[in-house]
């Protein structure tokens, strides 16, 4: 090795940084701004039609594996906190799917792995190297697609390059072993500079990258996820609560996912006032279960939906509530806390709460205080 | 980038500021030894880092692709190291900076980096982030925001001043 081979690979292999510069760069860390604005990324593109129509036909078979073999159970174990136990990965071995379009790249998504934890269907696809590593591709899909016949919610993930981990909310579906899943694939072809557009910074200056971009081919991928359910559904078990009733029409708790929708009702003088409390308007719920874990819905990762205030035929003023969280929480910090409903409790309380908001409506952490009337229980039992 | 790495990029681009934290900390090394070599005195290479830890965190949900994570970074550090480089040199002259920490006290280490110190900018910054940080001509093409011809050109001189500096190389 020559002496410039040497001094650069002795500078490489320095790990040392002077202490004082650690401390300052680890403070300046530890006393970060908060700041939640985040980015979602919008698949809603203009498209032309592709011509050619091809279609084939392949049989759908699935095996289960360990779970330590599977990248998918990588993900889950990482972003989810599941357990090795809770998971039996399946192998989704071959997909059925129709072409339309130029059809040079095969299979745009080639799905591996699979697992259905009774809330949720989660998959791993994987895009073929001539596309992930041709910047001028790109696929696109909705985030819906069709399970069973019936329309489902798609979320999905890029776990790395070419990889994606998706998620398909079955909740709404009937419980079965097999589950038909169908999804839509674009693949589309952009003119645009990708280095302008990836190390663009200056958000009053993005850069426009749906003016040059053309449908190459769409793909309808159709493959079976199987696995029995491992959620576990619940029914209110209190229905004698003080100042209110609640009717729970879905309560479902898996690795995954917590989903639950109810239905706040209130009779009497005070029923208009109590409605509106800011803490049930909001949707502010802790949801406690019998290990003494607790997540609330102010902090949690979760999707919520709180209804208008409605008239019942029975005179009662309603509010509908949808929860739809994993079971971990934030910090008041928005930082992550190893918080979680154990998947294994027979009860959880759903308790509203409320509190102190500041003057650009922030709520003011520490001055969370329940209502005092309002809670409930679901009780939990095992899906046959 | 591993699969935990791109989990860390996309948590903290979803506002997880715990693994930015994680994430810049795995970074220190390599900031360090980019903002060391631009500035030549561990005080400013601080105050780089530091500035360079709040952009990147103010600015990661701009960030479209994870894997770009280190080379948008790395732009952004130097960017600092540019502008701290820039006022330092209007206000003070660099020999006046007292040099600071265990990094000058061996040997070996000061070795190359006088030896680093004796090229121009220019050729510094792209031996750096070719031979010690690992980046590909068109990586650093992206992060200096040169045409890739330029950035081989210099790599190719540099090394050649390098050589000649070191003495006993004759390729």
């Amino acid at each position: 090795m020559g002496k410039f081979e040497e001094t650069m690979q002795k500078m490489a292999e320095d790990q040392r940084v002077p202490s004082e510069v650690k401390a300052k760069f680890f403070q300046t860390l530890q006393t970060l701004p908060d700041h939640k604005t985040v980015k979602t990324k919008s698949f809603n593109r203009i498209i032309r039609r592709g011509s050619v129509i091809a279609a084939s036909f392949l049989l759908v078979v699935g095996t289960v594996y360990a779970a330590e073999r599977s990248g998918l159970f990588e993900y889950l174990s990482q972003v989810i906190g599941v357990s090795d136990r809770q998971v039996e990965i399946q192998e989704v071995t071959e997909v059925q799917t129709t072409r339309e379009g130029n059809n040079q790249y095969g299979l745009l998504w080639n799905i591996t792995e699979g697992w259905n934890d009774g809330v949720k269907l989660y998959f791993e696809a994987i895009v073929p190297k001539t596309v992930a590593e041709n910047r001028k591709l790109d696929i696109a899909l909705s985030d819906h697609c069709v399970v069973n016949g019936k329309d489902c919610m798609l979320n999905f993930d890029i776990s790395e390059e070419g990889k994606y981990i998706c998620s398909i909310d079955i909740s709404e579906l009937e419980n079965t072993s097999v589950y038909d899943v169908e999804i839509r694939l674009k693949l589309l072809r952009n003119q645009y500079n990708w280095d302008e557009y990836d190390l663009t910074t200056d958000p009053n200056s993005p850069y426009d990258y749906s003016k040059d971009v053309s449908l190459e081919e769409e793909q309808t991928l159709r493959f079976a996820l199987a696995g029995d359910s491992i959620a576990r559904s619940g029914w209110i078990d209190n229905t004698s609560i003080a100042g209110a009733e609640v009717n729970v029409s879905k309560a479902l708790l898996s690795p995954s996912t917590l989903k639950l929708k109810f239905t706040y009702r209130i009779t009497g003088d005070q029923a208009e006032q109590k409605i509106n409390e800011a803490g049930l308007a909001s949707g502010f719920f802790y949801i406690k279960d019998t290990d003494g874990n607790r997540i609330d819905t102010l902090r949690g990762r979760l999707a919520k939906t709180v209804s208008d205030v409605y008239t019942d035929e029975n005179g009662y003023l309603c509010r509908d509530y949808e929860i739809n969280t994993l079971p971990v929480i934030m910090d008041e910090n928005d930082e992550m806390q190893k918080v979680q409903l154990s998947t294994e409790t027979t009860s959880i309380n759903v308790v509203p709460f409320d509190g102190e908001w500041d003057e650009e409506g922030r709520f003011v952490p520490g001055t969370d205080v329940e209502l005092g009337w309002g809670g409930f229980s679901i009780v939990f039992v095992r899906e046959s | 980038m591993s699969l935990s790495d791109r989990l860390l990029v996309r948590r903290a681009r979803n506002g997880d500021k715990q693994a930015f934290q994680q994430l810049m900390e795995q970074q220190i090394v390599s900031m360090y030894k980019v903002a060391r070599v631009i500035l030549k005195n561990d005080d400013d290479a601080a105050d780089a880092m530091q500035e360079t830890a709040l952009t990147c965190w103010g600015k990661i949900n701009e960030l479209e692709r994870d894997e770009y994570f280190r080379s948008w970074m790395t732009r952004i550090l130097i960017n600092h190291c540019n502008a701290i480089y820039r006022k330092r040199t209007m206000s003070i002259s660099e020999e006046s900076i007292p040099e600071k920490g265990d990094w000058d006290q061996e040997f070996d280490r000061m070795e190359w980096k006088m030896v680093l110190n004796s090229l121009d900018d220019k050729y510094r910054i792209v031996i750096i982030l070719f031979y010690v940080e690992g980046f590909k001509t068109k990586e650093i093409a992206d992060i200096l925001q040169i045409g890739e011809s330029a950035v081989r050109a210099r790599l190719s001189r540099g090394r050649e001043m390098l050589r000649r500096q070191l003495g006993r190389d004759t390729n």
